[in-house]
């Protein structure tokens, strides 16, 4: 384990140059013109002084060559300066993390959502196997990650805000405002959170020990609740945590469509306008998040798998 | 099975999470019904979008612009949309852009990503050490976001999108057919092979590659599932298949403020990505406990 | 062993439950408008939030001017005449000075009285930032002095007849000095008009609160909330469902559901803006007059009205709409003529798709898209191949002034910088225009537009509009005007004088009112 670990420190920053270098590359392949953006941005389509241009040009240092100028970025970062906005000039962690927390806050609660609904539904599967509930239960998880979140939010403002008038259409505002957020992006993690739960319950449910309890004489719900439930969770908590990376960006949709003010929707309109200092600090953000995530879920997973550690302890 | 040579696997995608499924005896007798049902839909589909020159009596991007917005008539089965143009064409037509580019990137991603997992798992060391650790950053990325950047940032086209979506998507391939070439490699007659003089390539290609085939089959409909989705995604921020080309995710963008005036507009598509989507992945979740090493 | 994995699961999940129980966001704290006694409240939906921190040198300007916190000295009405605001009178003591009387008694928001040296402060800034508001050129400008506590004297370099007209832009509006302190300049409750930006919770929502001290009279809200309804279908769902009271860009494809809504009012509004098709007059083929006539004949545009902006708005014949004092009336709309678009096109030298043009435009104004996919049709009825791309404006720009573009649809207002058609004219037509999209260059329109800026009386100059427009419209074709676009407001029962401004400067005004 320790050799493990040590092999992923020295590798990790590795990753984390490279993913840089590509991240910092990545919006100059498109021949957007930062400069013109943000004047663009700054004075819609009143008309431009080509002084100016040259100006915020050299101001900005995106006169320099490419080089220079990734490294400019990479020691700025280093020493916590995200830099400016090119858009609102407001500072870009600030900007960064007001969207990570509005986001971090719709994951987290869809999440714990999905996880507090699959659980007894996959439970409730796997002591069916194959039967019509099984089957039911399988297709319609199929079904809700099949639905696209772009045709479920206008239905949902449809009915909840329009013909009910129960819920607000758009903002983020206060508590009901989150409500058809993450009801759009329920489907898709208690779709996969109960299909785990079911596979890894039917997997410990074979398993020689289980055999053994049963043999023993041991009452379902003992059973249950004490020999198998526990190892089933374990690749349940490591899938939760990895949603959580995949939903910190990947919840976009929903925050245009609601106009929720997230990181999703934050990384878009700098795409959209050439913001590229928010945009180059976004994506390193969601790399670092991932990385950090993704150590977090091993170290999990060791941490409650009993027989990796026996295994590694040899 | 657990060696201290694999890195700390934890569940090893999140799509395969729905992998094992040691069913009992009595119901996988029942299930091929449901497959034979899904595969039908599917099949139907597929065959509806190929033959879109045959089945379509207009052309799909022909706009009519005193036609607009009508209900299902003779002349139009499914009606028109906001710029009069037939809507049973242009969802015809646009299956085939949305299907072919998710097969496209299905596969380019699945080539890359093969190739590099089962080297990976041959090869070992350094290579391997890397390689996987961006492929564990990279999976966790969340893929849209991506895509996203991507498309956006070059001139959006179908090359484009290509490009976009096959950088996201040949890590899940790179992690699993590292993890089936090591597990495959581990089998005695690879030694004999080895013994007997057998090159590199030809072991990769004629030993290792057969056996890992099929779980790879499998999560390439899971996968293309998962594509379609988000081409469409894409298609419906803007970034994805230009006009006029007709495609499911674009169109639902343009039938979104018409909603109400012509639900149908919008629920054409929907229901037919929801279908397409649906159908590939119940496949895919089939095929996936077939071939499921556990049940050898 | 058994225990402490099921107290790290236990604890993970208490964790994701606590967190997702914190509460969120910040409520506005502005009162319900609901109850008999209370405030009055009301509730407005802006669709261009400000993103460059309310800097009054960008287009957040338009913001604070219209939601009532800024004022400029001069202002154009909701007649669209030119009306004194923050300045009671002015005068042209020489023929590159204007002279401004302040209004006296006006203070600012935070207690600062309104003073000469407020506005010196004011333009300073303005004319020293980094993109400074094109309607007035800092290069034009030779000195801004206070000559005593009321009265500014603005010297310009060269003779400039429409000063006080480019003063009515939004970006000329006056904040308080403390307010230049900081970059950008500090918006909040640094204003004379009757609201004061009271808080805003960035990129959502912002609170304004009545001015007690408004110069101009009695205000009659208590306080407005400003809501962020970044698109069209978003707004229309928030009046529809009463989230807001006024809203101020709904979608053309809703109007039918709109206007059988009871409880909604909706305005349309004449804007002096066009669906205009810029066209490479340098290189490529549209750089030769016959392919721009055929392009020009091959349009249907009452079509394009009819389909795509469903009756909201009419053909364009140039780019002056028929309500504009200074527009050509002898230009007409109805050039479609698809048998001599082909005939042109033949004696240009090409067959049957053999030509083939880009066509490019950006999704940002919702009609500009289908547009782009009608033209393509229609072009293909003359046999004209054309591809198109849709992509945001900031990808384009550069490649279209770099000249690499054929075709380049448009939303343009004319009437940005100033309240005269003069700007716009020399930006998009004169041969250094800034925004010369069209690499367009006639050395008799440019004599024309530098005569025009030396003439005192209107009616002169607009005579020279009317010809100039002739010339770029029906003689040399440098542009293609399609159509234009009709804002639609709306707004719920029970808001009283409401009415939308021609250029978009002013919203909340102190008439605005709540029936209960």
């Amino acid at each position: 384990m320790q050799r493990d670990l040590l092999r992923r420190l020295v590798s990790l920053p590795l990753v984390l140059l490279l993913t840089s270098v590509v991240i910092f590359l990545l919006p100059y392949l498109t021949g957007i013109d930062p400069t013109l953006s943000i004047i663009r941005a700054r004075i819609g389509e009143r008309t431009i002084d080509p002084a100016a241009v040259a100006q915020l040009r050299s101001e900005l240092g995106l006169d320099r060559n490419l080089a220079g100028q990734y490294i400019l970025w990479v020691s700025d970062i280093v020493q916590g300066n995200l830099g400016f906005s090119f858009v609102s000039r407001a500072p870009v962690d600030e900007i960064l993390r007001r969207g990570l927390g509005v986001t971090a806050r719709l994951t987290v609660t869809t999440l714990t959502l999905a996880l507090l609904l699959a659980l007894p539904l996959g439970i409730l599967a796997a002591q069916r196997p194959g039967s019509w509930l099984d089957t039911l239960v399988t297709v319609g998880c199929q079904a809700g990650v099949a639905i696209p979140q772009y045709v479920l939010a206008p239905l949902f403002i449809l009915l909840f805000a329009l013909w009910l008038g129960w819920l607000p259409s758009a903002g983020w505002r206060g508590p009901t405002f989150m409500v058809l957020p993450v009801l759009t992006l329920l489907p898709a993690p208690f779709a996969y959170f109960t299909q785990a739960t079911r596979a890894a319950l039917l997997d410990v449910f074979n398993a020689d020990y289980m055999r053994t309890a049963r043999a023993k004489g041991l009452r379902r719900p003992i059973l249950l609740y004490r020999h198998a439930l526990r190892n089933a969770l374990i690749p349940v908590a490591t899938l939760v945590t990895l949603w959580l990376a995949g939903l910190l960006g990947g919840s976009v949709i929903v925050e245009v469509i609601f106009a929720v003010p997230g990181l999703g929707r934050i990384l878009y309109d700098a795409v959209i306008s050439g913001d590229l200092p928010l945009l180059q600090a976004g994506l390193l953000l969601l790399v670092g998040l991932a990385i950090v995530i993704s150590t977090l879920t091993d170290l999990l997973y060791l941490l409650l798998n009993p027989a990796m550690r026996l295994s590694q302890s040899r | 099975m657990l060696s201290t040579e694999q890195p700390l696997t934890r569940t090893p995608l999140p799509l395969a999470a729905t992998v094992p499924q040691p069913l009992p005896a009595r119901s996988r007798r029942r299930l091929p019904l449901g497959f034979l049902l899904v595969g039908g839909i599917l099949l139907v589909i597929v065959i509806a979008t190929l033959g879109a020159p045959w089945l379509a009596h207009h052309d799909p991007n022909q706009q009519v612009l005193t036609a607009r917005l009508q209900t299902p008539s003779s002349l139009y089965p499914l009606g028109t949309d906001h710029l009069g143009r037939d809507l049973l064409a242009r969802v015809l037509y646009g299956g085939r852009s949305s299907l072919l580019l998710s097969a496209l990137a299905v596969l380019l991603a699945a080539g890359i990503g093969v190739a590099i997992g089962a080297l990976a798992g041959r090869v070992g060391g350094l290579f391997d050490e890397v390689t996987m650790r961006l492929v564990d950053v990279l999976i966790v990325f969340p893929s849209l976001v991506v895509a996203l950047v991507i498309a956006a940032l070059l001139e959006p086209s179908f090359g484009a999108l290509l490009l976009a979506l096959t950088i996201t998507g040949w890590t899940i391939y790179a992690r699993l057919a590292r993890a089936l070439t090591l597990d495959v490699l581990a089998r005695p007659f690879i030694e004999a092979a080895v013994a007997a003089g057998v090159s590199e390539g030809r072991l990769l290609l004629r030993h290792v590659l057969p056996n890992i085939s099929g779980p790879l089959l499998a999560t390439s409909f899971l996968r293309f599932g998962h594509t379609l989705l988000t081409v469409a995604g894409l298609s419906y921020l803007g970034v994805g298949v230009q006009p006029p080309t007709p495609d499911w995710g674009a169109m639902l963008a343009e039938a979104q403020p018409y909603m109400q005036r012509l639900p149908l507009l919008l629920i054409a598509p929907a229901l037919l990505i929801f279908l397409t989507a649906l159908a590939v992945t119940l496949i895919g979740q089939r095929l996936t406990a077939y071939f499921d090493p556990r049940q050898r | 062993m058994h225990y402490r994995q099921s107290r790290l699961l236990a604890l993970l999940l208490l964790g994701l439950l606590l967190a997702a129980c914190a509460p969120i966001g910040d409520l506005p704290t502005a009162p319900a408008a609901t109850t008999a006694d209370g405030p009055k409240m009301l509730t407005i939906a802006e669709t261009f939030w400000p993103d460059s921190g309310y800097a009054i040198e960008t287009d957040d300007a338009f913001v604070l001017t219209a939601w009532g916190t800024a004022e400029t000295l001069i202002k154009i009405d909701f007649d669209g005449q030119i009306q004194p605001a923050l300045a009671e009178s002015w005068t042209q003591p020489a023929e590159n000075q204007w002279s401004f009387t302040l209004r006296s008694g006006v203070t600012f928001h935070n207690g600062e009285a309104l003073t000469a040296d407020a506005v010196v402060t004011a333009f300073t800034y303005l004319f020293a930032a980094e993109t400074p508001p094109r309607g007035l050129s800092p290069e034009n400008i030779s000195a801004i002095e206070a000559t005593d506590a009321q009265t500014v004297i603005i010297t310009t370099v060269e003779p400039d007849l429409l000063l006080p007209n480019r003063l009515t832009a939004p970006s000329f509006a006056i904040l308080a000095p403390a307010a230049y302190a900081s970059t950008p300049p500090n918006a909040f409750g640094t204003g004379t008009g009757p609201f004061i930006l009271a808080e805003e919770i960035p990129a959502q929502s912002a609170t304004l609160r009545k001015n007690e001290q408004y110069w101009g009279g009695l205000v009659n809200l208590d306080a407005v909330t400003v809501l962020a309804a970044p698109d069209a279908e978003t707004q229309a769902t928030m009046l529809r469902t009463g989230e807001v009271d006024i809203a101020q860009q709904l979608p053309i494809p809703q109007l039918p559901l709109l206007e059988v809504d009871s409880a909604i009012t909706v305005v349309r509004a004449p804007q002096p803006r066009a669906t205009t098709l810029y066209l490479n007059n340098r290189q490529g083929p549209m750089a030769d007059l016959l392919v721009r006539r055929a392009v020009l004949h091959a349009i249907d545009k009452r079509a394009l009205v009819d389909a795509i902006l469903e009756g909201v708005g009419a053909p364009a014949a140039g780019p002056f709409a028929p309500n504009e004092v200074w527009v050509n009336p002898d230009l007409t709309p109805d050039t479609y003529d698809p048998e001599a678009a082909k005939a042109l096109l033949a004696e240009a030298g090409y067959e049957e798709g053999q030509l083939t043009l880009n066509l490019w435009t950006y999704p940002a104004r919702t009609n500009l898209p289908p547009t782009a996919v009608a033209l393509q049709q229609m072009f293909a009825d003359v046999g004209i191949a054309a591809e198109v791309r849709i992509a945001p404006y900031n990808a384009l720009e550069p490649e279209v002034l770099a000249g690499n573009f054929d075709i380049f649809i448009v939303s343009r207002n004319h009437l940005l910088d100033n309240y005269d058609p003069e700007g716009f004219l020399q930006a998009d037509f004169g041969c250094e225009g800034s925004y010369n999209l069209n690499g367009y260059c006639n050395p008799t329109v440019d004599g024309q537009l530098a005569e025009a800026r030396t003439l005192a009386d209107p009616e002169a100059r607009y005579a020279l509009y009317r010809q100039i427009e002739q010339t770029i419209v029906a003689d040399d074709v440098a542009s293609i005007w399609l159509d234009y676009t009709e804002q639609l407001y709306g707004y719920r029962t029970g808001v009283v004088n409401y009415r939308p401004h021609p250029l978009g400067h002013y919203l909340v005004t102190p008439e605005l009112d709540l029936a209960r």
